[in-house]
Parts: structure tokens; C-alpha cells; sequence
């Protein structure tokens, strides 16, 4: 299946652009409301599960003056201040100014140092008690150091909940840092550089140390409770002042502006205050996370795709939480989870989009598979396959004139689609009307209708036929063809041939059609595109008709031998995996090539030769069989089976036949039942000289029986002899019938007469590589005939090619390695020796008795060498010797 | 074994491993009138052509040690005068062409009739 085809080009904008601009569209949304609650939501649920005792002891307290009538509250005020500074605190801020006259409680601050008078934030529209506050304030800022006056203001809100302050604002039209920004300033200089601040609340209200005044005048408060403590003295209500739900805080229990700025300035002198994940780093976390997400999105698939999302948004949660618990860092939570969402959302659909697709793909693809098993040429037949079509179709039936005219089914006229030897003004009918006669008379025949003169140019004595084409019984053209009558008269069934042809070009024409009609996007020809059916009950037809052509595919990959199948028109429709592999190593290359070229390369046939192979299967369905060989086996030995392919169909004239469908190449391996045949050819080749000797025996005892010359004696000897001979002769062929007994298989062979010559020739061979370092290479001295030894023809060669490879890993270069064989009555003897670097005969006795383990391979070779001779009854002789080599002695029993 | 030779008879040397054979086709010869001598295989034959030359050798081919063809080749390099006429029983056309070509007078395939071997005899003898 051919996946959806978009180009590395095209893809980089679709691939990336789409990300890019989500992790943009998602950042920029992370100051939409909706998701600056969530986050907010989120933020406080954390901050709430954030034990008070994680931070260290607090950095301010509050002392509360509510108890203080309004009358004296200035000088107790600064009584106080004078007892707090005593007390060692390190900064005293004062949330309000002391009524009536705060001059000398001013004074008294001043003086004293570290000391922040905090002021009302500017309200909207003035009134004219506000306007007579603002000028008494104004002289005071005036009179007074500007370090000693700070703005002591509500903090901003985000829907109810307080969770920053500010650290600055407008007091009296004037800017003023916020109390707790000049107290820190005070303490240690360094304040906040932005406007804004999260607060570090150290709990409920409440949860600040609050001390009534009274107890801090009447000395019962030890020193060391404010020592070093940033104080904050002011009301817990009162006029102007509020109370703030903030993310610590119980709904019942909001927490006093006083409380509230001694947790904002606990946060600014303790450090660690909560931070907010800037802008450009939320972006570039935006970006980490689309960028994680979109390929586990595309892995997941669309089956897995939510549970994907799920432990995303899981882990993301999971971090910013953590981030936020341990180390105090508030990442945006929404808007990336959105980005992943939204890229979920995307890819999921391009998914389906792509399966969609690739099931459109795949609809189209089986449809165009079905109609190429159906059609066998294929339906995506092009105008060169068209050209072949004819060639084979003409080289077939020997015609000297064909063409194919192709139906116009609005206009009813005809055209030549292809023509061989001929063309349109060839023909003598005019081609405008399917409805005129000839075609007329064709069509309504329904079979080969013989219309003489249909050729122009045709010679007289040629036959000639217009065959209708048909698919889905909708006429699609005609079949013309004109031959020679004498070979007409050579094909009986040359109607039947032709209907089969005309048959069979209906189906490709109709396959043609249908593929033209899927690749415009219709589904059929009549139907729009919404009609189609819906995709899952496409996939599940689809999947059915895969099913059934399956088996028949199954069918041809499921046999052991090598099968290839053809057209009738010579193009390949299916190979199989051990075929395929066969051809490869023989660099056939199969899909470039017909039927005919196919022919031509297995064989030695010429192309005539072919050419007839190929009518005869086709025409006369009659196999036929031929031998080949191939480079890559060498000893190999295969046949070739051509048969046609056929099928039964009642045809246009309602009577069964046989239709031609295509070629089937079968070949077989034939190596063992070659080996089988050659040895059982050599062993009564064996017995036919037995035989010829012992007959000249019994012949030269009948001709001196016969001449009546000598003694009684030599009657009796001549006589005894005859009589010794047809024992010895019948011996023999008893023996040599249980080798030849139709039930021996190939397993028998392990003991069976072979010729010993051919399997020390086939040794050398194979170790011939490694024996070309030798400067005299391998001497082979033996008879002139080979004897017939008792034993495996394979492994015999193994048992030489074993020793031969010892005798060569142990061979100087400068030397060579002999081979002499012997026959004698009972045994053939094969001395193999070397000049070679030898060892101690012990050692060499050692290793072939395998006394000896961690061998090499070759000494095991060896080993297993002299365990099969010594199984069929022969024996292993060896020797060695330091500096002048090694030397094997191998004796078989003979075969008489 | 080797036969005493008569100086007014024609001396044959039969070379082959059959000795059924050998003692049938010798005793055969030697009541034909001819003086005989036999060695079962090419090695044992060259030892008596060493010591005498016969007037023919009736050789077999497929023999243990030395062979026919060997023994064969042996001789024409040596000269020997003595013509060979070689009794096989392998009946392949190349088997017939490599025996003439290596100096055979003629080729007898086995079985053969007796008195065509007489005939034969007095033909190369």
C-alpha cells in the first residue's frame, strides 16, 4: 500500500508550521482570563498545601493598637516607638499617622531611624475632608525626610483574591514606595525591581505574630520576641482599613491589611518569594512541550492518542507543581496545556486524515490489484503494453494483420486503439458507427464472425475476423485479425482462441476503465463522491476480497518449488518467494521481463524455437518440459515446467470450453533424483562389466567344452569354472538389485557403491581455492578407471576435501600436495601426503583419536573423516613428522 | 605364475585379475596350441616382460595396480614389439579409441567368441 505522497518540500510547512504557530497562538493565550484563573486556581491550591513550617521563623510581626482611644494616640504611639526601638526591632513601620498632631511623633521617628510612616493611597474624587488631609500630608511629606513616609495600600485583588502588593503608588498626588519596599530598603537596600510582587503568606490570618500594644507598653512582651523583627503597628479595622481573602486564607477569615503587609514585607526581607515564569521562558516552554508532544502524538496513533494527552497534561501539572512547591517558580499551567490539547486536536485529525487517505489509497490499489488478478494483463495496461498485447496476440495464431478498435460509448463510433501491420485506413468498413455492418453483425453473433475483406491490403487467401469485446456485457470494441488460411487450417480451435482472446481484452479493457474512474476520484460512474460507501465498510470489503485473493496467492507462495505465472499475453501476474530468490542470483530480473524473454533465458532455444514452445502451451495447452542450468549451481540439476493455465467457461455460444488464462514456469530441482539416477546408472554400468566378464568365461569354457580337446581333467576344470562363473555372476546381480530397489531413497545413499575417482576430483575442487597459495598446487596420480567403492558419495568428497585442508594448512608454499590412488581386489587405497612443517606423530595420533579437545575445525573435520571411513568398513592411516610433513593413507572397501 | 614357453609355439602373456578367467582362457589357449603366461595385474605383467618378450599380450583393462591403459602407454614408450591385443569388457566407444591410441594392435570386448580370439590371435601374433 503507497503511503499518501507529500514530497520532503511540501511537507516542512505542513510538518512545522503548524506547531510553530500553536506554540505562538497558545503563549499569547495565556493572558486570556479564563486561563489566567486556572492558573491562578491552580497556584493557590499549591501555596495552600505549602506547610507554614517549610519557611523559617517569621520576619515581622504585627502589633495591634485597636485598643488605643483616638485621644493620646500619638504620644502613646510614640511611646511605643521608643519602647519597639528599644526592644531592638529592626524596622518599626507605623501603618497610619498618629491623629491629632503627629509632630512630635514624627519627630521622635525621625530622630530615631528605621522608622516608615505609612500614608493613605490616593481614593478617586477628592472630597474636601480628603483635600484638608492631603494638604496637612503634603506639609508633612515637606517638613519631614521622604525616606520616613511610604504608601500603605490595599493590595490589587484578582478576582477577590489577593496574592501580590504593589511596591509603589500615589499618595496625596505624590509617588511613594509602598511601606513594605521602604522598610526593606531600610534593612538591607535591595527591594524588587518591578511593580509588582508575589507574596509569600505565611498562612491564615493570623498566622503572622500579633501583639496588642497594651502588653508591648506594659513591658510584658520580653525583648527578644521583637529583636530584630521588622514591626508593623497599626488597626486591625477601622476607617480606610480592609481585609483580604487571600490564597492562605478560610472564607470566614480574611486577613487584616495590617497582616497583609507584614506578610508582604516578611516576603521581601526573607527572600524566596514566589516568581512568576517570565514571558520569554513561558514561550520557550510552550515551545519544549509542543515540540515533546507532537511526536508522541504521531507515535501514539490514533487508538492512543488520548491517553497520550492525559499523561502530558499529567506530567506538566505534575511539574509546574512541583516547580512551584520546591522552588517557588509559578510556570503557566493553561495555556501550554491548551498548546497540547490543541496540538491533539490537530494531530489526531490529520491522523484520520491521512488513514482516510491511505484508505482511499487502499481502496483504489485493491480495486486496481483485483481487476490486474482478474484482467491478468492488469488494468493499468499502458499504450507499450498494449503494443506487446498485439505482438504476442499476433506471434501466438502467426497473423499477419491485427488490431484493437475501441467503442465510444457516447458517440457509438469506433477507433483503433492499437494496430499491427495495419492501420485505421486499412480498414475497409468505416469506422463511425459500432452500429453499422460488420460490427453490427458481430456484435449481434456475439462470437468471431469471419469477414473477408475487412483488411484492405489483406492478401486473398487470408482469413479474416471480427471478434466483439465485451466487459460486463457492455460491447467495448472489436477484435480484428487476419491470417494466412493454411495456417488457419492448422488451428482447429482458432474461433475459441479468438473469443478467448477478445474475452480476455474485455476484461483489461473493463479493468482500465475502473481504474480510470477510482484515480478521478469517483467512485463509480454514475455516482458522486458523497455516495461513496462510508470508510470502515470500505476497509472491511476490502479487507474480504484481499482475503479470498490471498488464498490464491497463498496458494503459488506456499509450494517449496519455484513458480512464476504469466499472462496469455506474456506478462508477468505472480512469482513466488523461492523463484524469485532463484531468479536473483541468476540476475533475471522478472518483472522487465514476457513470457517469451523468460523462455529465452531459462533455454537454449532460439527464438523460433520459443516462439513454438510458447504456442504450443498456449494454443495446444500441452506442457512442455526442457532442462536448464544455472551459474549460481553449478551441480545443480533442474527442469523446467511450462503448462498453460486454464479455465473451464461457457462461453459466448453457451457451449463449455476451455480458455486459455496463462502461463505457469515451474522449476524443479532435480539434483537429488539426478544423483540418484547417476549413481544407480553407474553401478549398472558396473554390473554390465561383471556381467561381459563373466560371460567371456563361461563362453571361452564353452568353446573348449565344445572342441572336445583335452584331458577328463580339463572337462572337469572348464566345466567347474563355467559353473564358479554363474555362481559368482548371479552374486552380482543379487547385490547389485538391492542397490537398485525402487524403494532406496536418497537417505540410502550413505552406503552405496560410488565411484571414488569423482569424489577426490570433487575435493580438490573445493579446496582448489586455498590450495592456489601452493607452488606445485595438487597432483592427482591414479587409474584410469574408477573403481566403486562402499560409501556417501557426498561424504566421501568430505572425507577427501577434509584431509586435503589439514594437509594444506600443515603444506609449506614452496611445495605441493600428492595424491595417489590404488586399486586392490579387496580395497582402493588414496595415499594423500605433504612437504609440509609436520608435527610429532604422537601429537598428529592424538588429535585423530580426538584425545585431544579445543581442536580446530579442521582436525574435527578430520576426526569426522576418519569415523565415516571406519563406518563403511575402510580404515584412516596418518603420519607426521617434524620437518617433513604429513601423510594419510585412506582405505575403502571396493565394490566388486 | 608363468607357463614354461616352447620355442616352436606361440607365446602368449594373458594380464588380468579374474583368475577364473585367466586359468579357463590360458588352458583354452594352451590346447589351441599356443604356449602361455599370465600375470592378474599390469605391475606382475612387466616383471615377465622384463625377462622375455611373448608374440602377443592379451591385456585387460580395468586391473588393480597398474592398469591396462598404463601398462599400455608403458610399452609404447619402451618400443616393446610385442603387439596388444586388449580384452575388456568396457564397452565404450572411448574406452576403444584411447586403447588404439595408446598402442593396441586391436580391441576385444567381452564376452567374445573363442575361435574369433584364434582368429585374431593368428591375425596380430
Amino acid at each position: 500500500m503507497k503511503s499518501p505522497a507529500i514530497t520532503p518540500t511540501h511537507a516542512w510547512p505542513i510538518r512545522y508550521g503548524g506547531p510553530v504557530l500553536l506554540t505562538v497562538l497558545s503563549w499569547t493565550m495565556g493572558d486570556l482570563p479564563p486561563l489566567r484563573e486556572i492558573d491562578a486556581q491552580f497556584y493557590d491550591t499549591i501555596v495552600r498545601l505549602q506547610k507554614p513550617g517549610l519557611f523559617d521563623e517569621p520576619k515581622a510581626v504585627c502589633v495591634g493598637i485597636d485598643e488605643l482611644p483616638a485621644e493620646g494616640e500619638a504620644e502613646a504611639l510614640t511611646e511605643l516607638l521608643v519602647l519597639l526601638r528599644a526592644a531592638g526591632s529592626s524596622v518599626i513601620v507605623f501603618a497610619s499617622l498618629p491623629g491629632p498632631d503627629p509632630a512630635a511623633f514624627l519627630d521622635t521617628a525621625a530622630e530615631l531611624g528605621n522608622v516608615v510612616v505609612g500614608l493613605p493611597a490616593d481614593e478617586g474624587a477628592a472630597s474636601e475632608m480628603e483635600s484638608k488631609r492631603h494638604e496637612v500630608q503634603l506639609a508633612l511629606l515637606r517638613r519631614y525626610p521622604a525616606a520616613l513616609f511610604g504608601l500603605a495600600a490595599a493590595p490589587p485583588a484578582e478576582r477577590g483574591i489577593c496574592r501580590r502588593q504593589n511596591t509603589v503608588g500615589q499618595a496625596c498626588g505624590v509617588t511613594l514606595e509602598g511601606v513594605e519596599v521602604r522598610a526593606t530598603r531600610l534593612v538591607h537596600g535591595s527591594v524588587p525591581p518591578s511593580e509588582t510582587y508575589l507574596v509569600r503568606f505565611r498562612g491564615p490570618a493570623g498566622a503572622i505574630p500579633w501583639i496588642p500594644c497594651g502588653r508591648v507598653l506594659s513591658g510584658e512582651i520580653p525583648p527578644a520576641v521583637l529583636k530584630n523583627k521588622a514591626v508593623l503597628v497599626g488597626r486591625a479595622s477601622g476607617p480606610g482599613l480592609g481585609s483580604f481573602e487571600t490564597p492562605t486564607t478560610a472564607a470566614a477569615m480574611p486577613m487584616p491589611q495590617l497582616e497583609y503587609h507584614a506578610n508582604a514585607l516578611d516576603t521581601l526581607l526573607g527572600g524566596g518569594a514566589p516568581e512568576a515564569v517570565g514571558r520569554g521562558a513561558a514561550l520557550l516552554l510552550h515551545a519544549l512541550l509542543v515540540a515533546v508532544s507532537l511526536p508522541a502524538f504521531v507515535i501514539a496513533g490514533p487508538r492512543w492518542i488520548g491517553q497520550v494527552l492525559l499523561a502530558l497534561v499529567a506530567s506538566w501539572a505534575g511539574m509546574c507543581a512541583a516547580l512551584l512547591y520546591f522552588s517557588g517558580w509559578w510556570a503557566p499551567l493553561a495555556s501550554p496545556a491548551a498548546a497540547i490539547t490543541l496540538l491533539c486536536v490537530a494531530s489526531a485529525r490529520s491522523q484520520a486524515l491521512r488513514e482516510s487517505q491511505s484508505l482511499r489509497d487502499l481502496a483504489a490499489e485493491a480495486v486496481s490489484s483485483m481487476k490486474d488478478r482478474a484482467a491478468g494483463a492488469g488494468s493499468s495496461t499502458r499504450d507499450g503494453e498494449w503494443s506487446l498485447i498485439l505482438h504476442v496476440l499476433v506471434q501466438t495464431v502467426e497473423a499477419k494483420k491485427a488490431c484493437i478498435l475501441l467503442r465510444d460509448p457516447r458517440t457509438n463510433g469506433l477507433s483503433m486503439l492499437i494496430g499491427l501491420h495495419c492501420s485505421a485506413d486499412d480498414i475497409s468498413h468505416p469506422l463511425t458507427s459500432a452500429s453499422s455492418s460488420p460490427y453490427r453483425d458481430a456484435h449481434a453473433a456475439m462470437r468471431p464472425l469471419a469477414v473477408p475483406g475487412f483488411f484492405l491490403n489483406a492478401g486473398k487467401s487470408d482469413v479474416q475476423h471480427l471478434v466483439p469485446i465485451y466487459a460486463s456485457s457492455e460491447l467495448k470494441g472489436f477484435l480484428a485479425m487476419a491470417l494466412d488460411a493454411a495456417r488457419r487450417e492448422s488451428l482447429p480451435d482458432y474461433d475459441e482462441i479468438l473469443a478467448a482472446y477478445a474475452a480476455r481484452l474485455g476484461e483489461i479493457l473493463g479493468g482500465s476503465e475502473a481504474r480510470w474512474v477510482v484515480a478521478e476520484g469517483r467512485w463509480g460512474p454514475d455516482e458522486p463522491v458523497d455516495s461513496r460507501p462510508p470508510d470502515h465498510v470500505l476497509s472491511a470489503a476490502i479487507a474480504v476480497i484481499n482475503g479470498s485473493l490471498s488464498t490464491a496467492e497463498g496458494a503459488i507462495h506456499s509450494v517449496d518449488t519455484c513458480i512464476m505465472a504469466f499472462d496469455v499475453f506474456g506478462q508477468l501476474l505472480e512469482i513466488n518467494s523461492p523463484m524469485t530468490r532463484l531468479l536473483e542470483r541468476e540476475s533475471i530480473v522478472p518483472k522487465q521481463m514476457t513470457a517469451f524473454d523468460m523462455l529465452m533465458a531459462l533455454s537454449e532455444f532460439d527464438a523460433t524455437k520459443a516462439k513454438a514452445v510458447l504456442r504450443k502451451v498456449i494454443l495446444d495447452q500441452s506442457p512442455v518440459v526442457f532442462p536448464c542450468r544455472f551459474r549460481s549451481r553449478q551441480k545443480g540439476r533442474f527442469m523446467t515446467h511450462v503448462k498453460p493455465m486454464s479455465i473451464r467457461q461457457r462461453q459466448m455460444d453457451r457451449h463449455d470450453s476451455v480458455l486459455p488464462r496463462g502461463i505457469l514456469f515451474e522449476i524443479i530441482d532435480t539434483t537429488e533424483s539426478a544423483l540418484s539416477y547417476e549413481l544407480k546408472h553407474r553401478l549398472l554400468d558396473h554390473l554390465n562389466t561383471t556381467i561381459r566378464n563373466k560371460l567371456a568365461t563361461i563362453s571361452v569354457c564353452a568353446s573348449a567344452l565344445q572342441t572336445g580337446r583335452g584331458s577328463d581333467q580339463d572337462v572337469e576344470s572348464f566345466a567347474q569354472a563355467s559353473q564358479t562363473t554363474v555362481t559368482e555372476l548371479v552374486d552380482a546381480i543379487v547385490e547389485t538389485e538391492q542397490f537398485l530397489a525402487p524403494e532406496r531413497e536418497s537417505s540410502d545413499f550413505d552406503q552405496f557403491p560410488v565411484r571414488v575417482n569423482d569424489a577426490i576430483r570433487s575435493a580438490m575442487d573445493a579446496v582448489a581455492p586455498r590450495a592456489a597459495r601452493l607452488t606445485g598446487g595438487l597432483s592427482l596420480d591414479e587409474p584410469s578407471f574408477g573403481a566403486l567403492v562402499l560409501g556417501s558419495a557426498k561424504r566421501l568428497e568430505h572425507v577427501f576435501a577434509a584431509i586435503l585442508d589439514y594437509l594444506l594448512e600443515d603444506a609449506m608454499d614452496d611445495s605441493e600436495i600428492a595424491i595417489r590412488v590404488s586399486y586392490s581386489r579387496e580395497c582402493v587405497e588414496v595415499e594423500m601426503a605433504n612437504a609440509g612443517f609436520g608435527v610429532p606423530d604422537e601429537i598428529l595420533q592424538s588429535r585423530l583419536g580426538g584425545a585431544s579437545g579445543g581442536d580446530s575445525p579442521t582436525v574435527a573435520e578430520v576426526r569426522d573423516a576418519v569415523r565415516s571411513v571406519g563406518a563403511w568398513g575402510g580404515d584412516v592411516e596418518a603420519g607426521s613428522g617434524v620437518g617433513l610433513g604429513t601423510w594419510f593413507r585412506v582405505r575403502l572397501v571396493r565394490y566388486l | 605364475m608363468t607357463q614354461g614357453v616352447s620355442p616352436i609355439r606361440k607365446r602368449i602373456l594373458i594380464v588380468d585379475d579374474d583368475p577364473t578367467y585367466v586359468a579357463a582362457l590360458a588352458r583354452a589357449l594352451e590346447l589351441s596350441g599356443y604356449e602361455v603366461a599370465t600375470a592378474d595385474n599390469g605391475a606382475r605383467a612387466k616383471e615377465v616382460l622384463d625377462r622375455e618378450i611373448p608374440d602377443v599380450i592379451l591385456l585387460d583393462i580395468l586391473m588393480p595396480e597398474l592398469d591396462g591403459l598404463r601398462l599400455l602407454r608403458i610399452l609404447k614408450e619402451e618400443k616393446c614389439p610385442c603387439p596388444v591385443l586388449v580384452v575388456t569388457s568396457v564397452s565404450k566407444r572411448t574406452t576403444y579409441v584411447e586403447a588404439m591410441v595408446a598402442g593396441a594392435a586391436d580391441v576385444l570386448v567381452k564376452p567374445f567368441s573363442f575361435p574369433y580370439l584364434l582368429k585374431k590371435l593368428e591375425t596380430v601374433a
